[in-house]
């Protein structure tokens, strides 16, 4: 059920086909970078306090801490799906994340939102002082979704969310 | 004889062994110092306390997570899932003996957690409710 569709090949083939301007601006090696959780567990309890502790030298590593503060709760969307203005805006205001707080200490939120903003797709014309901030809302992401697929997977799959990409994709 | 004598030795082994590391417990000794500096008549955390703030509808926090079983369901035993899909290990000890020994994931996810259900910040007394009762589920 969940290895349904490949999601680097969705990505490729999106990226080659949707000319939006919020087409997947990635290749498909960047869309292989990012994070590929193995199982769908936000494990909060598993693993060793990761919290600043992540660090290349004195530098926090950015991408590291993204993967494993990002996907706590959710599929840790990759950098490309959003242009910088838009992480910049999430990032700026985690204690209200969609409806829930997820704040991070300032300097983990820095250095993940330093990562985001490295790697992100910044198409031309967008409007930067209306970022997009919901992955679900793009052009290209309704384009590949259309609302009688979102419905039949709410349906039948028991998807509660299109955010949720892993419960039909395969990292 | 002699087989009786080792396991005896063994158990006197054993019996001298210092008491081993227990990261739940400082971290409930820690959130105990702390009730007691914010309440002089603090006598002890409650699991039956910790079990009402789990359960309770508090409404003011965050409209879509009203109280703690919002994502971790009626039964602490059980398998949560976050409002955008992924699963959350039980919060239960016998379950899952890994809660609750982690001090910076604990301060996280209460810090979080207690903004989003309740609205603030949780006090030490409720956190350590909260764990009490966790440990007996």
């Amino acid at each position: 059920m969940r290895n349904l569709i490949k999601l680097t090949t969705a990505l490729s083939a999106s990226a080659a086909l949707v000319v939006g301007i919020f087409a997947v601006g990635g290749t498909l090696a960047q869309s292989q970078q990012a994070p590929q959780p193995q199982t769908k567990s936000a494990d909060q309890t598993g693993q060793p306090a990761q919290t600043g502790l992540v660090q290349i030298g004195e530098v926090l590593d950015g991408q590291a801490l993204f993967k494993t503060e990002c996907s706590d709760c959710h599929f840790a969307y990759p950098a490309n799906f959003l242009p910088s203005a838009s992480w910049q805006a999430i990032l700026s205001n985690l204690s209200d994340h969609f409806g829930e707080d997820a704040s991070l200490d300032p300097d983990v939120a820095s250095a993940i939102e330093g990562y985001l903003v490295t790697h992100s797709s910044n198409p031309a014309g967008l409007d930067v002082n209306n970022p997009p901030l919901r992955i679900t809302g793009l052009s290209w992401f309704r384009r590949q979704h259309s609302e009688g697929e979102v419905g039949y997977m709410k349906r039948t799959r028991n998807v509660k969310t299109m955010s949720d990409c892993l419960a039909c994709h395969v990292g | 004889m002699i087989k009786k004598a080792l396991v005896l030795s063994a158990l006197l082994a054993f019996s001298a062994v210092p008491a081993q590391a227990d990261p739940r417990q400082d971290i409930l000794d820690q959130l105990a110092v702390e009730a007691s500096a914010a309440d002089a008549n603090f006598s002890g955390f409650s699991a039956a306390r910790g079990e009402k703030l789990f359960r309770t509808k508090f409404g003011t926090g965050k409209p879509a997570t009203p109280s703690c079983t919002s994502c971790h369901t009626e039964s602490p035993r059980n398998v949560g899932e976050t409002r955008a899909g992924k699963a959350i290990d039980p919060v239960a000890v016998s379950v899952n003996p890994s809660r609750f020994t982690d001090p910076a994931k604990v301060a996280k996810w209460f810090r979080r957690n207690c903004k989003s259900v309740i609205g603030r910040e949780c006090t030490a007394l409720e956190k350590g409710d909260y764990i009490t009762f966790m440990m007996t589920q």
